[in-house]
C-alpha cells in the first residue's frame, strides 16, 4: 500500500499544499500534482538534465530528490522564470539565438544557467561550458547555448551593447574568446 | 525482458534529525534499512527495483552531519556535507586541495550540489553485471559474470580481485586515503574511528560490501589530520568524455619534499581494483629519490608489476603506470 | 526573423506527448524477448498479479496484417510464433497506474526454445543462421562505372584498406511516446515522430482499416535524427492496438534504457577499399565493398545502404568505379535511420583510404583530394555529371584558410617537440550529401503541399513535414511569407494532422527544405493564380483575399503543388545509373585535435566547417543544423561506443553511453559558400545531415598527424588508439 505524504511546496513563489505519494520524486510531483510539465522527464537516473529545477537556488536533478525533503525550500520552475509578461533575459536570449531547438533540454538548460548568472553576472565561455555540463543537449552542439548565456549575462549587468557580436552570434569566433 | 526503470516502489520514509534518532531507526530496521545520503547512488538502485528496502532512512534533515570545520590545522567534514560544499571551501582549497580537486571531478554540478562526501565513499560499484541485477558473487551468487571469458569488462579490476572483479567508482576515496583521513563510525552501541585506507572492505573478507560499515552503522564524519596539510598535491581522473563519467583510472597522491628529494608520499590509484588502494611499491621506489620523470618510471612500472588485466581492460596498466609517473613527475604545462 | 517555434518551448508551455494530460487513460508497456532468437514456447503470466485488472494485447488481438508496413512486411507487430531479437515486443500490457503496468512487465516471462543467433554481421552465417531468403542478404547493390578490373590490373599502384563503424545510438532527449485513442470510428494516433504519413499506412495495413478511420497527429518532437523515422509506426501500432482492446486511451512512454535498448541505431559498417592511382595520385580505379549489419529485420536498411553506396567513392572523380554492397541481418536489434543515412559510414571509409593513399604515395592529402575533386562536367559514380556552378576546391581552400591548417601543421611541430606527453594534429576531410530521396524516390512519394488562405488575409501552409528542432516552421513561415510578400505573422503552419494536412512526405533525407519548401512556392502561386492576379502580393493580396472571402461564403480559397521531378533528370533504378540525386551539397572539414600519450584520450581542440548549400535561407537555423551535426558526429568519431550482448546494447544508459558534454565540445567555425540550385527553395539544397559526414574522418586523419598512428576503425577511444600507439 503506498503511502501518502502531505506538504506545503513553496514553488515559483507561491505555497502549494499537495498530497502525494511519499516515495515519489520532485518531478513526478510538480509534473502530476502541481501541474508544472515544464520540467522533463529525459532519464530518471541523474544522466541528462532535463529535470533539473532550482532548491533554495541550487541546481538540482528533481528525478532524483524526494519530494518529502522539499517542505520549508524554495523550489523554481522554468515556469517561474518570466516576469509577468516580460521574459527572463536567459529566455529572451535563447529565443533570439536558437539556442532552443527541439527544445526538450531547454527548460533544464535554462535553470542552471539562472543558477550561474545568480552567481556570477560575468561568466566566462569556459564557466558556462563548466556550469552547463550537467545538461545534455543533442541538437545544438551547445554553442548556440553558450552563446545566449554570454548574451544574456551581459543583459543583467545592464551592459548597454549586451549581446554578442554578430560573427559570435554567428558562431564564427571561438567561444573560449568570449564576447 | 523487463527494461524499464523508471519508477520506484514504495518504501516507508523516515526523517531523523540527530544522528541518535537515525542510529535507533537503523537499529530497529536492520537489514530492511537503507540509510539515504543524497540519493543519487540510492534512486539508481530503488528504480532498478533490484534492492527494495522497506524503510528508506533519510539523514538529510540531520544538521550535526553537515558542515566543515577546522580542528587542529586538521579538517572534520560531516559525511552529509555536499560535494560542491567540499570542492569550494575555502579550508579545503586551502589546506588540502586534493581533496577539492577530487569533489570537483564527481560527475556534474547538479551532482555535486545533491551528493554528499559519505555518500560517495560509500557508493556502490558500477558493475553493471551487477547493477543489471545478475546474480554474482556480490548480489549472493557464485560467479562473476565479467570475469567469465566473453565477458565485457573495460571498467573492471586488473589489481586486488577476488572472485569479484567490480572496482571501487569514488573520485573522493583515493584523496580521502593520500590524506590519511580517519572515517568515523557510529552506531547505537557507540563509536569506533577508522583510517580511510581500512574503510573499503577487502574482498576476500567480504564480496558483498563496498565498506566495513554493518548495517546498523553510519559514517557521521570525516576527520582529516594536520600530517599533508599544504602537501604536493596530484589529482588526475581519466575518463571517456570531461563531465559526468565515472573514472576508468584516478590517481591521488600527496608527497613532502626535502632538500630535492621526497620526503615521503602517499600514491592512491582508483578504477583499479575492488577497493582505492595505495601503491606501496610506488611509494617506496619514491622515497628518497627526487621526484623527477625516471622515478616517476620506476614507481609507475613498480606499481603495475602484479597487475592482472582482464580481457578487455589492459589498457589500464599503462595508464596506471603512466599516471603514477605523472603524478611524481607533475604535470606538462 | 524569430524562431517560431522558440517562445512556448522558452516558457515550459510546450506539450511534448508525455505532457499531455490523461485523464481516465491507461498507461501501457511493453513484453519483450529475454532471447536472440528462437520459438516462443510459452508466455507465463505470473500468479503473483491480477490479470484481470490489465488490458493484455498479443499476436492474436491484431485485425489486420501482423507485420509493420515499410519496404517489406517481415517484422511482426508482435512476436507469434518465434523471436529474432533480444527486446522484440511479444506482448502488451495496459493500467490506470503506470507504477502497476510497470512492475506487472516483470511479471511476464516470455520462454523462448532457443536457435543458433547470427550476431557478427562481418561474417558469412553457418546453414543453420539462415534466417531471410538463402543467404541473409536484405538487399544487394552493385554500383558499376567503366572497368574496374583492367583499371587496377593496369595501375602502376594499388592501395587497400579495411574500415569499420559502429553503431550509434539518436539520444534525442524526449524518448518515444504516442498516445491513442478511439474517436467514433476512428483510431487517433498521436505523438513523437516524423513522418505521418509512415505511421499512417501502417496503421492502416496492421488494424485493418480504411485511411479514413485513421487519424495520425504529431506532437511536438523533442529531436529526431532519424531515430523517429521508422520506429514511432512499432509503437503507434501497439498503443493503437492496448486502445482499441481498452476502449480508452492509452499512452505509451518509453523510459531512457527501454528506449536506448529497443529502438534503431546507425547501421554498423565493414568497409574494403581498393584503389588504383597513378605515381601523381590520381584515382584510377576504385573498388568498394561495404557491409552493413541490418539487425534482424529489413526495415529501411535498403535505402540505408542505397544511399552509402551512392557516397561510397568520395567526392572525387574516378572514371572505373564499381561499389558492391550489402545490407545483411544479424540476430540484433534492428537497425534503422541516422542523420546521414549510411553516407557517415562510407564516407568515413573513403576519407581514411584517401588519407592512406597519401601516405603510401608520400604526397599531401591536400593536394591528393585537390587534385580528384569533381570539376564542373565530370561525374560520380553513378555517372550523374556534376554541373551545378559550385566551387569544390573553393569549399576546401576556405575551409584550409579559415583554420589556418598550414600554419597549423608547423606550429604543432613545435608544440610536438616541445612537449613529451602531449601531441597535437591537424585533419582534413572533402565530403558531399545528396539531397532529397534517392534515385526514382521522390517522384515515387509524389508529395503534395497546400496552403489555405483564412477570411482573414492570413495564409496557413499545410505540409506532413515536422518540427523536431531543426526550425520547420520557421523556415516554411519564411519561405511562405517571402513568396506571398506577407509579414511572417500572416502565415500560420498546420499542425502535422493527417486529417488535414496533404502527404508531402516525410521529415527526412535534408528534403524539407528543397523539396516541400519548392512545392509551397508554387502551391502560393497557385493560390494566388486563383485571384485572377498572379502579380497580387502583401497589402493588396491580403486584401483580395478578404475581398474573395466575402463574395465566396462557404467556399474555400487554396492552392496546392505535386513534385516534379527537375527536368532532364534521369534514374535506371535497375542499372543503378544516372542522377541519383536532384543536387549535392560539398563540404570540407578541417579539425584539430590534442591527444596525450600517457592516457591515449583525445580532446578536439577546434572545428573547421565549409559547406556549399546552394543558398543559406536563414543563417541562424543553418549554422545551428550544422554544429549541432559536426557535435554529433565527433561523438560518434571518439566515444559513442554501443556495447552488445546477444545483439542488445547493453550500455543503454546516458553514462555507459556517452555523447559530448558542453565540457568536450570545441569551438566549431561555420561557413557557408552559395552556389544557387536551380530547383531548389530560393536555390537551397539539402543541409541537415551534410555536417555529419565529414568531422569523423577529419578526427581520424588528425589524431594520425598528431601519433603516427591510422586509425582505421572508429571510436577511437583510449584503448583502440593504446592498440595502435605502441610508445604509450
Amino acid at each position: 500500500m503506498d503511502r501518502y505524504t502531505t506538504a506545503t511546496l513553496r514553488v515559483n513563489g507561491q505555497d502549494l499544499q499537495v498530497v502525494f505519494p511519499t516515495h515519489h520524486t520532485l518531478l513526478e510531483v510538480l509534473r502530476e500534482e502541481c501541474g508544472l510539465t515544464g520540467t522533463k522527464h529525459g532519464c530518471e537516473l541523474g544522466e541528462c538534465g532535463t529535470c533539473t529545477v532550482l532548491v533554495d537556488g541550487e541546481p538540482v536533478l528533481s528525478c532524483l530528490a524526494l519530494t518529502a525533503e522539499m517542505e520549508g525550500r524554495s523550489i523554481e520552475t522554468v515556469e517561474g522564470l518570466q516576469d509577468g509578461n516580460e521574459l527572463h533575459p536567459l529566455q529572451a536570449a535563447f529565443a533570439d539565438l536558437g539556442a532552443a531547438q527541439c527544445g526538450y533540454c531547454t527548460p533544464g538548460m535554462l535553470m542552471t544557467a539562472t543558477a550561474l548568472l545568480a552567481e556570477n553576472d560575468d561568466p566566462s565561455a569556459d564557466e558556462i561550458r563548466t556550469a552547463l555540463a550537467g545538461n545534455l543537449c543533442r541538437c545544438t552542439g551547445y554553442h548556440k547555448i553558450i552563446e545566449a548565456v554570454e548574451w544574456a549575462a551581459g543583459v543583467v549587468r545592464g551592459d548597454a551593447g549586451a549581446g554578442p557580436a554578430r560573427e559570435v552570434l554567428f558562431g564564427s569566433s571561438v567561444p573560449g574568446e568570449g564576447s | 525482458m523487463a527494461v524499464i526503470r523508471d519508477m520506484m516502489p514504495a518504501f516507508e520514509l523516515f526523517r531523523p534529525v540527530s544522528v541518535d534518532d537515525a542510529l535507533q531507526l537503523m537499529a530497529r530496521h536492520g537489514e530492511a534499512a537503507w540509510a539515504l545520503a543524497g540519493g543519487l547512488d540510492t534512486f539508481d538502485w530503488l528504480k532498478d527495483r533490484i534492492k527494495r528496502p522497506e524503510a528508506v532512512i533519510d539523514l538529510g534533515a540531520i544538521s550535526e552531519m553537515r558542515g566543515i570545520t577546522a580542528d587542529r590545522g586538521g579538517l572534520t567534514i560531516g559525511a552529509m556535507t555536499t560535494l560542491t560544499e567540499v570542492a569550494t571551501s575555502p579550508e579545503v582549497v586551502e589546506s588540502f586541495s586534493l581533496l577539492s580537486m577530487a569533489a570537483f571531478h564527481v560527475a556534474t554540478p547538479q551532482i555535486r550540489n545533491q551528493g554528499t562526501i559519505g555518500g560517495n565513499v560509500a557508493q556502490d560499484t558500477r558493475c553493471w553485471y551487477y547493477r543489471g541485477g545478475w546474480p554474482c558473487y556480490r548480489a549472493g551468487g557464485n560467479i562473476c559474470y565479467a570475469a567469465a571469458p566473453k565477458a565485457m569488462n573495460r571498467e573492471h579490476c586488473i589489481l586486488g580481485a577476488k572472485r569479484c572483479v567490480a572496482v571501487n567508482p569514488s573520485d573522493t576515496a583515493p584523496a580521502l586515503i593520500a590524506l590519511d583521513a580517519q572515517m568515523v563510525i557510529r552506531s547505537a552501541g557507540g563509536e569506533r574511528v577508522v583510517a580511510a585506507e581500512d574503510f573499503f572492505m577487502s574482498p576476500a573478507v567480504d564480496i558483498t560490501r563496498m565498506t566495513v560499515l554493518e548495517p546498523d552503522e553510519l559514517l557521521t564524519e570525516i576527520r582529516i589530520p594536520e600530517t599533508w596539510s599544504r602537501a604536493r598535491f596530484y589529482f588526475e581522473k581519466v575518463r571517456d568524455r570531461q563531465s559526468w563519467d565515472f573514472s576508468l583510472v584516478t590517481v591521488a597522491s600527496a608527497m613532502r619534499m626535502s632538500g630535492g628529494r621526497v620526503q615521503d608520499a602517499r600514491i592512491v590509484v582508483n578504477g583499479v581494483a575492488p577497493r582505492p588502494v595505495r601503491v606501496t611499491e610506488a611509494e617506496s621506489v619514491l622515497i628518497g629519490s627526487p621526484a623527477n620523470e625516471s622515478i616517476g618510471l620506476a614507481a609507475g612500472e613498480a606499481a603495475i608489476r602484479r597487475a592482472k588485466p582482464l580481457r578487455h581492460n589492459d589498457f589500464k596498466r599503462p595508464l596506471m603506470r603512466n599516471l603514477i609517473r605523472r603524478a611524481i613527475r607533475g604535470q606538462e604545462a | 526573423m524569430e524562431r517560431r517555434e522558440g517562445i512556448s518551448k522558452l516558457l515550459g508551455r510546450e506539450l511534448y506527448i508525455d505532457d499531455v494530460p490523461m485523464d481516465r487513460g491507461l498507461w501501457g508497456a511493453t513484453v519483450r524477448s529475454p532471447s536472440p532468437r528462437g520459438r516462443i514456447r510459452e508466455v507465463r503470466f505470473s500468479p503473483d498479479v491480477n490479470w484481470d485488472e490489465f488490458v493484455v494485447v498479443d499476436h492474436r488481438d491484431i485485425p489486420g496484417e501482423n507485420h509493420v508496413w515499410l519496404i517489406e512486411s517481415d517484422q511482426p507487430v508482435l512476436a507469434a510464433d518465434s523471436v529474432r531479437h533480444v527486446h522484440e515486443p511479444v506482448v502488451l500490457l495496459a493500467h490506470h497506474s503506470r507504477e502497476m503496468v510497470h512492475r506487472a512487465v516483470r511479471s511476464v516471462e516470455v520462454i523462448v526454445d532457443p536457435a543458433p543467433p547470427v550476431l557478427d554481421f562481418r561474417l558469412p552465417p553457418g546453414a543453420d543462421g539462415i534466417q531471410h531468403g538463402t543467404d541473409n542478404v536484405f538487399s544487394h547493390i552493385v554500383i558499376r562505372k567503366g572497368d574496374v578490373d583492367a583499371a587496377l590490373a593496369d595501375a602502376p599502384v594499388v592501395i587497400e584498406g579495411t574500415y569499420e563503424t559502429g553503431a550509434q545510438e539518436h539520444v534525442y532527449l524526449e524518448n518515444q511516446g504516442m498516445v491513442a485513442w478511439i474517436d467514433g470510428d476512428v483510431v487517433v494516433v498521436k505523438g513523437s515522430l516524423q513522418c505521418p504519413y509512415y505511421v499512417h499506412a501502417a496503421l492502416t495495413h496492421g488494424l485493418g482499416r480504411a485511411e479514413d478511420r485513421v487519424r495520425v497527429i504529431q506532437s511536438p518532437t523533442g529531436g529526431g535524427f532519424g531515430g523517429k523515422e521508422e520506429y514511432p509506426s512499432v509503437l503507434a501500432l501497439h498503443v493503437a492496438l492496448l486502445a482499441l482492446k481498452a476502449g480508452a486511451p492509452v499512452k505509451m512512454i518509453y523510459d531512457r534504457p527501454e528506449d536506448m535498448a529497443a529502438t534503431t541505431k546507425r547501421h554498423p559498417a565493414w568497409i574494403r577499399h581498393r584503389t588504383g592511382v597513378d605515381l601523381d595520385g590520381r584515382l584510377l580505379a576504385q573498388a568498394v565493398e561495404v557491409v552493413f549489419d541490418g539487425g534482424a529485420y529489413v526495415t529501411l536498411s535498403p535505402v540505408v545502404l542505397s544511399r552509402g553506396l551512392i557516397h561510397a567513392g568520395g567526392p572525387y572523380a574516378c572514371d572505373n568505379v564499381r561499389i558492391d554492397g550489402r545490407a545483411v541481418l544479424t540476430n540484433s536489434v534492428p537497425f534503422g535511420a541516422f542523420r546521414g543515412f549510411g553516407a557517415p559510414q562510407t564516407i568515413f571509409a573513403v576519407e581514411r583510404q584517401m588519407d592512406k593513399i597519401a601516405e603510401e604515395l608520400g604526397m599531401d592529402p591536400v593536394e591528393l583530394r585537390r587534385m580528384n575533386l569533381i570539376r564542373e562536367g565530370q561525374s560520380t559514380a553513378t555517372g550523374q555529371i556534376i554541373r551545378d556552378g559550385a566551387d569544390r576546391l573553393e569549399v576546401l581552400d576556405r575551409a584550409l584558410d579559415l583554420s589556418a591548417y598550414r600554419e597549423k601543421q608547423e606550429e604543432h611541430a613545435r608544440f610536438n617537440a616541445a612537449h613529451e606527453d602531449l601531441r597535437r594534429g591537424v585533419g582534413l576531410s572533402t565530403y558531399f550529401h545528396g539531397a532529397g530521396f534517392t534515385g526514382g524516390g521522390e517522384v515515387h512519394l509524389s508529395s503534395v503541399a497546400k496552403v489555405e488562405a483564412r477570411p482573414d488575409g492570413r495564409i496557413e501552409v499545410l505540409t506532413s513535414n515536422i518540427e523536431m528542432g531543426q526550425g520547420t516552421l520557421t523556415i516554411f513561415t519564411q519561405i511562405a511569407s517571402e513568396s506571398l510578400g506577407l509579414e511572417p505573422d500572416d502565415v500560420v503552419i498546420a499542425e502535422a494532422d493527417t486529417f488535414r494536412v496533404p502527404n508531402s512526405g516525410p521529415t527526412v533525407a535534408s528534403r524539407t527544405v528543397m523539396v516541400v519548401g519548392r512545392l509551397i512556392e508554387k502551391a502560393c502561386a497557385d493560390l494566388v493564380a486563383k485571384l485572377g492576379d498572379s502579380d497580387l502580393r502583401g497589402p493588396d493580396l491580403k486584401q483580395a483575399i478578404v475581398d474573395w472571402y466575402r463574395k465566396h461564403s462557404g467556399g474555400v480559397l487554396d492552392g496546392a503543388a505535386r513534385y516534379e521531378p527537375p527536368p532532364g533528370t534521369s534514374w535506371d533504378e535497375d542499372s543503378y545509373r544516372g542522377d541519383a540525386y536532384g543536387a549535392f551539397a560539398w563540404g570540407a572539414c578541417v579539425v584539430e585535435v590534442e591527444v596525450d600519450l600517457r592516457t591515449l584520450g583525445t580532446r578536439v581542440l577546434d572545428v573547421v566547417a565549409v559547406q556549399e548549400v546552394g543558398k543559406v535561407l536563414n543563417e541562424l537555423l543553418a549554422r545551428g543544423q550544422i554544429q549541432g551535426g559536426v557535435v554529433q558526429a565527433i561523438g560518434w568519431a571518439l566515444m559513442e561506443e554501443c556495447v552488445w550482448s546477444d545483439g542488445a546494447m547493453v550500455n543503454n544508459q546516458l553514462t555507459n553511453y556517452m555523447i559530448p558534454t558542453s565540457d568536450d565540445v570545441p569551438p566549431i567555425r561555420v561557413d557557408f559558400l552559395e552556389a544557387p540550385y536551380a530547383h531548389g527553395t530560393g536555390g537551397a539544397k539539402g543541409i541537415g545531415e551534410l555536417p555529419v559526414d565529414g568531422p569523423a574522418p577529419a578526427v581520424a586523419a588528425a589524431i594520425e598527424a598528431a601519433t603516427g598512428t591510422h586509425p582505421r576503425v572508429i571510436p577511437v577511444t583510449p584503448e583502440r588508439l593504446m592498440e595502435l600507439y605502441d610508445g604509450a
